[in-house]
């Protein structure tokens, strides 16, 4: 393999720096914390277990570290700790409550410091976010060379709430810890890459596959960052060096195909998505590619032959069963289409998706509702059915609060700002559709909303991110290459006028 | 691959290709802290306003306010500026030369943390996901950091 990473060893020392600078709590070398949380168990095969399906976790192997946790709950059913690992985990809705139920149960039996970290999941779990934060911090503090506390902190406040600047604070904590903490070091990657800052992101990825130079993670997660970042190529040269070392590897046969995507090489990009979906974890996975695959005709503006990929995608949703992705398949469709009539059959299509007896959870078909209520208000704006919009939205404003899915609530907000828009009561929209500050559609209108308010600074800034975006998506193909051709268009167009 | 929560990773899988998980990041929520001992639960916008102006000096309860800031050119005071204050940085800096005797400017979240925790009139503003046990979160017209509509949330 070609030399590719000469500046890792001044990188990583200053990495370690800046994280200690930033994120070090307060601590005095003569009382140094222990370096990690106490541990309750009965059983020192359970202990070891748990441990186990952590650095499993750690690495993104959920089914081991999900198994290492039963087990070690066979050896000791009363570990507090390993019941609440499971519960983070589980997928299932029920189980979760189940292993909570009994972390509650348990909260008299271990020490002060292992009731704070329940009380952190369980607060969270009770919506009750200020108290779950509050418990999360004064844990990290006791702790702050626990470097797999920091690691969970850093997931729990990326994945659940989108704060990726802390989240970063916490990862590169856990890496001043240990400089060579692998699953810290993807997490830090991804932290400083949500954020924009590639040239942090990237020295953190460089070594991330300095540590584990022989699993196809590490080339992959590099990859992803490259693409964000616009350097295709070099993302392209990444996802080979990941499928070099495991030709399987699913993530980096669809990155591949997502990059062609974005580099506008469409036949390439279908043809990789083919390979991509035989090799496909599960079904439900196939489907969601296949719906990429098909989101190439769009890119290409080929309309007729999207819906025909889009039918294709639907059809095998449906076989599978996947009723949220054939849903999403007539969602996608009923936003793509420009006649009214047309778009609201697609869109009746894709509730009727969500009626049929498929393998559907409750949250995850709420969820593809309130994305179909967003379409229905989207396409009421734009054929000037004003009334259907609010009443719409008041549904989804039902929906939204009636659960805890905080992606419910960005639609609802996305949709809201929208119709304040439509109304042009820009100031009034403006808070909603900050909400749902990365969607296309919604970064669209912002720069609008800002322009009209008043907010240029704000307006170009939310341009400039609009303008590089690098998302694999539909929304993406459908705004951000027309938004950057009219900025290009308007920049070409300003040294003329500065001349006249 | 990314590090996501596998409870939501169906869903998340079809947010990644609609396009609303990338670097989605949320809005910002200033928490507006005060001591532990502070019987306070509440303020509206405008009581806010005239504590951290200065137009009001004591709590409720009688003891002095001590209004706690961080740099008035640092991201934490960005929503302050612009929801509260309305002015620019260069003329906080003077607001907070001229009430000296009730303002401390701290240079880090940590400090921020201790003199709220240690000051009992102490108010003060830290981003809500660095709150600690130490410190109580006070509503602002009823509504906390994490609510819409609360008043230092934003970009």
């Amino acid at each position: 393999m070609k030399k590719l990473f000469p500046v890792l060893h001044r990188v990583v020392p200053a990495l370690v720096l800046a994280a200690a600078s930033h994120a070090l709590v307060a601590q005095s070398p003569a009382t140094a914390a222990p370096d990690r949380m106490p541990i309750t168990t009965s059983s020192p095969e359970a202990r070891a277990l748990f441990d186990q399906g952590i650095v499993a976790w750690e690495n993104l192997r959920i089914p081991q570290a999900l198994q290492c946790w039963q087990k070690a709950i066979e050896k000791d059913p009363n570990f507090l700790l390993a019941h609440l690992y499971i519960s983070e985990r589980i997928p299932d809705p029920d189980q979760q409550a189940q292993e909570l139920k009994k972390v509650t149960a348990l909260m008299d039996s271990v020490t002060p410091d292992e009731r704070l970290m329940a009380e952190w999941i369980l607060e969270r779990n009770r919506d009750n976010t200020i108290g779950a934060l509050a418990a999360m911090n004064e844990l990290l503090n006791r702790y702050p060379r626990d470097k797999h506390l920091y690691w969970f902190a850093a997931l729990f406040v990326g994945t659940n709430y989108h704060q990726w600047d802390r989240a970063g604070e916490l990862a590169a904590q856990a890496v001043h810890v240990d400089p060579d903490f692998a699953g810290a070091l993807n997490n830090l990657g991804y932290d400083y890459a949500f954020q924009g800052k590639f040239d942090q992101a990237f020295p953190v990825m460089q070594h991330y596959i300095e540590v584990l130079p022989n699993e196809p993670n590490p080339q992959d997660s590099y990859a992803e960052i490259l693409r964000m970042a616009g350097r295709f190529d070099e993302a392209v040269d990444h996802y080979h060096a990941a499928l070099k070392l495991d030709p399987n590897f699913g993530e980096s046969l669809l990155g591949l195909a997502d990059t062609f995507a974005l580099m506008g090489q469409e036949d390439k990009a279908r043809a990789q998505y083919d390979i991509a979906i035989q090799h496909a974890y599960t079904k439900a996975y196939a489907v969601e590619w296949k719906l990429k695959w098909a989101a190439t005709y769009l890119r290409e503006k080929r309309f007729s032959d999207a819906d025909a990929a889009f039918q294709a995608a639907a059809t095998m949703a449906h076989e599978n069963s996947v009723g949220v992705l054939e849903a999403e398949a007539y969602r996608v469709m009923a936003l793509y289409h420009k006649d009214e009539a047309s778009s609201r059959r697609w869109m009746q299509k894709a509730k009727e998706s969500l009626e049929h007896p498929h393998d559907t959870s409750r949250g995850a078909r709420q969820e593809a509702l309130g994305s179909i209520d967003r379409v229905i208000i989207y396409n009421a704006i734009r054929y000037g059915h004003l009334a259907e919009a609010e009443t719409t939205l008041s549904q989804l404003s039902k929906i939204a609060q009636d659960s805890n899915n905080p992606n419910l609530d960005i639609t609802f907000h996305a949709s809201a700002g929208m119709i304040l828009a439509a109304k042009q009561k820009w100031l009034e929209a403006i808070p909603h559709l900050e909400e749902d500050a990365n969607d296309p559609f919604s970064m669209e209108l912002l720069v609008k909303a800002y322009q009209k308010a008043g907010l240029p600074a704000k307006a170009e800034r939310t341009a400039r991110e609009l303008a590089a975006m690098n998302a694999p998506s539909v929304e993406q193909a459908l705004i951000v290459p027309e938004f950057r051709a009219a900025r290009n268009t308007a920049a070409n167009k300003l040294p003329e006028r500065c001349c006249r | 691959m990314r590090p996501v929560k596998k409870t939501y990773c169906f869903m998340m899988c079809v947010l990644v290709f609609m396009g609303l998980a990338e670097g989605s990041s949320a809005a910002k929520q200033m928490a507006v802290i005060v001591n532990k001992e502070n019987a306070t639960q509440g303020l509206t916008a405008a009581e806010l306003t005239k504590i951290f102006k200065c137009d009001t000096a004591k709590w409720a309860s009688g003891g002095a306010i001590t209004i706690v800031l961080r740099d008035p050119t640092s991201p934490e005071m960005e929503l302050l500026l612009s929801n509260v204050y309305k002015i620019s940085p260069d003329e906080l800096r003077i607001f907070i030369a001229v009430h000296h005797a009730n303002v401390l400017v701290v240079d880090s979240n940590e400090a921020m943390l201790k003199a709220v925790a240690t000051i009992p009139g102490a108010i003060g503003l830290i981003d809500v996901f660095r709150i600690t046990q130490e410190v109580k979160v006070l509503k602002i017209d009823g509504k906390l950091p994490v609510e819409y509509g609360y008043l230092l949330r934003g970009n």
